[in-house]
Parts: structure tokens; C-alpha cells; sequence
């Protein structure tokens, strides 16, 4: 793995005219159209199902249906919205449906803390975090990568995805707007609250750290 | 303003969305306000945080599953597509393959069964029904043999009473006299039967009469078939018979014509017509080629043939018979 990245990705008017025109092929049945946009976007979608749910083999097996879902809507889809927005709003659509899933499953099958995780960073076992455990242990125990995607968990689903969008993703409150289909100020007060929320779980996870 | 009040601003702060006011108020805020820039240094943290997760990267190979299932799907499409018009392909050759099958064997069944129906219908109808009408048409042939000519005069024979024209039945017309005699040959078993077979007489064979009183009872009926106005397959089929003249010159035409109509009901003629031209007499009938020869010595009885008609093979079921009858 590569290391940190700051990835918030700006789409650029030449980048969408060119998704426009691919679109367009694959509109007309053109498949090999179509994979070059899956190659193109495959990461940014995966990243935007991983962080809202939280597991990296579940948000794959999204990611795929999202982008089967992109193939079997791409005569419905028009140029009203960019092709990452459209095709963001299917992930955060299927990501949705996948985390009612697993809550529904969670509900009969009770989780063991002693099973690992699989995750990109490697199998990790999940940890409740302890009043009794001081923040720089637990720091020391975890990757902080999968700290913060468990503060992410902590969100719930609808303040999670503003938060992916506008801090992971790099929408802009309009393309929020258009993804979810809210008012600009539903946007902007659900951000504003999910950040708060996210302050406090990081505050509370990571005690006096940063 | 209030701690609360500016803490609510912080994140539309941190977002550069606030108006230059708002923006000038929370940074003046904050610099006098510890726990509002603490505040504020947890929200860059938070976000600072989150930002900086690393991206993870997709599974090897995963463009290449999403292709194959996309791939797959269009597959079925395909598949559905062709199930839907794939009979069209084939049925439509085994249809067709079936229908050429279908009409070369009813031609090949057709081809051998034509000629069959053409020399032996009479002996097929005779042999299913002769049993069952055997009584009553002996018993017909015993009137016949009393009063002979009798039955057919009301229904075919049509007598002018002035002599002044000629009426007769469209239907059983003879063709002109100039057709040309058919040769006729028969069988030597046929040609054998005794020429004066009368009804009657104890001499007759009596498995010989009765095949030939059946026959001759269902060859009535075939005359009132066909002298059903109107086209039928029978009828089709009669118009096309050859055709036998022969000349016979007796004392008394008349009588001599009675006889020969008689004789020919007798020996199952159908649709005998007798004519009366002056003296001259003509008869006509269609009559089994078989039978022929027994006319010939019937008619050797009544008077005197002028040439016998040579007999050759005959391919028709039935033949015309016009026997023209002169005095002597």
C-alpha cells in the first residue's frame, strides 16, 4: 500500500466531456465503453462503498452491483449530472441496501469480538473501546486508519455519507445536492451535524491524540 | 456573541462558507476564547483525520469481474433472444423439409393408386355389396328378363313421336358417329362366358350370375347417380371413356333396338339411351369392357353384325357402346 493520500478529487469540464462522450458509446451498446469507465472510476467508487460500510468485501460486492446496475441504467442516465455523480449516487444506493442487510443479519447472528476483520490494511480483530484502556494504548493497538473508519461506523448511515462525499470524496455542496437529492441547506445542516458528532467520537476514541 | 452561537459556525467556518462578516466575528472569537479555538482545532482535526484516510485499492482483476458479469448478462440477453427467434431458424427448414416429405409421398401414393381405380373399382364395389343385394336383384333380373326395356324409358330413352326432331339427354349424348372404334381385346376367361347367358335359364353358372346380378344391381344405381345434373368425379370420369360403334342390321329395327336395350341392362349397361331415327335405330351405353363380347353374341342373336369390332385391351373401367341398328 501506498502511503497516506489525500484524495479529494476535483472533476475538471474536459474530464466530463469525455466521460459524456463515453457515455454516450455505451449507450449505443458499446461495452468496451463501459469498462473503460469502470476502470476509470472503480477505486473512487470502492472507496466511497468501503467508507460507508466499513468492510472491504462487502463494499467490492457493492461496488460490482453498483456498476452492474450503472451498465443495465445507462440509456436512463442524462446529462443533467456527471457521470461520477450518477454513478456515485447507485454506490451510496446499494451501499444503503447492503448495510440494512447487515443490520438485519446482525440481528440473528451475533458477532464474535475473537473473529477477525478482513480489511485492506490486513485481518484485524475488533476491539470495544475501554473507559478502563487510556486513548495512547489503544492508539498504539490499532491502525489508525481503522480507528477512523470505526468512527465513520459510528455515524449514523445519513451523516456518514456527507461526510464521505464532502470530505473523502470532495463533492461540492451543490454535487452533494444532486448525489442525494436534499435541499443545499438540508446538505449544509447535516454536514455541519455530522461533523460535530464526528468530533465528539473522535474525541472520545482518540482521547487527547492530535 | 455567545461561545454556543460561534460554535455553531465553526464547521460552515471550516468550509470557508461563512460571509466575510460572519468569517471577521468567529476569527475575533476565537482569538479571545480558548475553549471556542479548541473547538475549532478538534473540527480541523476531525476533518484533517478523515481526509487523510488512504484510499484503498480495488481487488486484481476486479474491472475484469465486473466486465465478465456484465458480459455474462449480455449473454443471456442473447440467449433469450435466441431462444425467442432460434425456432424460426430451425423449425422453419423441418416444416418445410416435412412439407416437401408430405406432398412427394401423397404424388408417389397417388401414382399407384390411379391406376388401380381405373380397372378395378367395379369388382371392389361388387365384391363389397353383392352379397347384401344379391335377393333383390335376381329378382329384378327375372322382371328384366320378362319385360325388358321397360325400366329405362321413363328415366333416359327418349322416343320423338312425330319423328320430326330429336330429343336427347345432353348428358348421355353419344359422341359423333365419326369417332374412331376402340380395339378392343378381352380377357380369354371373359371370352369364354357363354354369349346368350339369359336369366333365368337353368344353364347359367350360378356363382357367375350372382357376381353378375350384383353388379349389375349396383350399376343401376350408379345410373341414377349419374343422372344427377351437375359435374361430379363420376361423372368426370365417364366423359372420358372410349368408345366401341357397331352396326347391326335387322328385320324390324325397333324390335331389334327393345332387344339390344334389354340386353344391355342385362349385362349391365349403364345410362342406355335408344334413339329412333326413321327406321334406323341407335343405342347407346356404357358398358365394362369385359362385357363386350357377350354383346357382340347377343346382338349375333338379334341380327346381323356388319363387322365385329376387334377387341384389344381396354384400360378404361367402362367404354361407350353406340350400336346403330339399320334395316335389313
Amino acid at each position: 500500500m501506498s502511503g497516506m493520500s489525500h484524495h479529494i478529487e476535483s472533476g475538471s469540464r474536459p474530464a466530463e466531456d469525455v466521460d459524456r462522450m463515453v457515455v454516450a458509446r455505451c449507450q449505443k451498446g458499446d461495452v468496451q465503453a463501459f469498462e473503460s469507465l469502470v476502470r476509470k472510476y472503480q477505486k473512487k467508487m470502492l472507496n466511497t462503498a468501503y467508507r460507508m460500510i466499513g468492510d472491504y468485501q462487502d463494499a467490492c460486492e457493492v461496488t460490482q452491483e453498483a456498476f452492474l446496475s450503472a451498465y443495465r441504467g445507462i440509456k436512463k442516465f442524462r446529462a443533467e449530472a456527471t457521470f461520477t455523480t450518477w454513478m456515485t449516487g447507485i454506490v451510496l444506493n446499494q451501499a444503503r441496501n447492503r448495510l440494512k442487510q447487515m443490520k438485519t443479519r446482525s440481528r440473528y447472528e451475533s458477532v464474535s469480538l475473537d473473529v477477525p476483520v478482513e480489511s485492506p490494511e490486513g485481518m484485524i480483530t475488533r476491539e470495544v473501546a475501554s473507559e478502563d484502556c487510556s486513548a495512547s494504548e489503544q492508539l498504539e493497538k490499532k491502525d489508525t486508519a481503522r480507528m477512523i473508519q470505526d468512527c465513520l461506523n459510528d455515524l449514523d448511515p445519513e451523516f456518514r455519507e456527507v461526510v464521505v462525499l464532502r470530505e473523502i470524496q470532495g463533492y461540492s455542496y451543490d454535487e452533494i445536492r444532486g448525489i442525494l437529492d436534499l435541499p443545499e441547506g438540508t446538505v449544509k445542516s447535516r454536514l455541519f451535524r455530522a461533523r460535530e458528532i464526528l468530533k465528539g467520537i473522535l474525541k472520545k476514541r482518540m482521547g487527547g491524540q492530535g | 456573541m455567545k461561545c454556543g452561537q460561534i460554535q455553531k459556525m465553526l464547521p460552515a467556518c471550516l468550509d470557508g462558507i461563512l460571509s466575510k462578516t460572519e468569517n471577521a466575528l468567529v476569527e475575533k472569537h476565537l482569538e479571545a476564547c480558548d475553549s471556542c479555538r479548541a473547538a475549532f482545532g478538534e473540527y480541523q482535526h476531525a476533518r484533517q483525520l478523515i481526509r487523510n484516510l488512504e484510499a484503498v485499492e480495488p481487488p486484481p482483476g476486479f474491472a475484469q469481474r465486473v466486465m465478465a458479469r456484465i458480459e455474462e448478462e449480455e449473454g443471456k440477453k442473447a440467449g433469450i433472444l435466441r431462444k425467442l427467434f432460434y425456432p424460426l431458424h430451425i423449425k422453419v427448414p423441418i416444416q418445410a423439409v416435412v412439407t416437401i416429405g408430405v406432398a412427394v409421398l401423397a404424388i408417389q401414393a397417388y401414382r399407384s393408386v390411379e391406376p388401380r381405380k381405373e380397372t378395378s373399382p367395379q369388382f371392389e364395389i361388387t365384391a363389397s355389396s353383392g352379397q347384401r343385394e344379391e335377393p333383390a336383384k335376381e329378382e329384378d333380373r327375372q322382371k328384366e328378363a320378362v319385360r325388358p326395356a321397360k325400366k329405362q324409358l321413363p328415366t333416359s330413352d327418349v322416343i320423338p313421336k312425330t319423328g320430326e326432331g330429336i330429343k336427347r339427354d345432353a348428358m348421355t349424348i353419344p359422341p359423333p358417329a365419326s369417332a374412331p372404334p376402340v380395339e378392343t381385346r378381352l380377357r380369354e376367361e371373359k371370352a369364354t362366358v357363354p354369349p346368350a347367358q339369359i336369366p333365368g335359364s337353368a344353364a347359367a353358372p350360378r356363382e357367375a350370375e350372382k357376381a353378375e346380378f350384383a353388379a349389375a344391381g349396383k350399376k343401376v344405381k350408379m345410373e341414377a347417380k349419374t343422372t344427377v345434373p351437375g359435374p361430379s368425379p363420376k361423372a368426370a370420369s365417364l366423359q372420358k371413356k372410349t368408345e366401341i360403334g357397331l352396326t347391326l342390321q335387322a328385320v324390324n329395327p325397333a324390335s331389334a333396338g327393345e332387344k339390344v336395350q334389354a340386353i344391355l341392362q342385362e349385362i349391365g349397361g349403364e345410362r342406355i339411351e335408344r334413339i329412333r331415327l326413321g327406321e334406323k335405330e341407335i343405342v347407346t351405353a356404357d358398358l365394362n369392357p369385359r362385357r363386350v363380347p357377350e354383346l357382340v353374341g347377343h346382338l349375333n342373336t338379334i341380327g346381323e353384325m356388319k363387322e365385329n369390332p376387334r377387341l384389344s385391351q381396354f384400360t378404361s373401367a367402362s367404354i361407350s357402346i353406340r350400336i346403330e341398328i339399320f334395316k335389313k
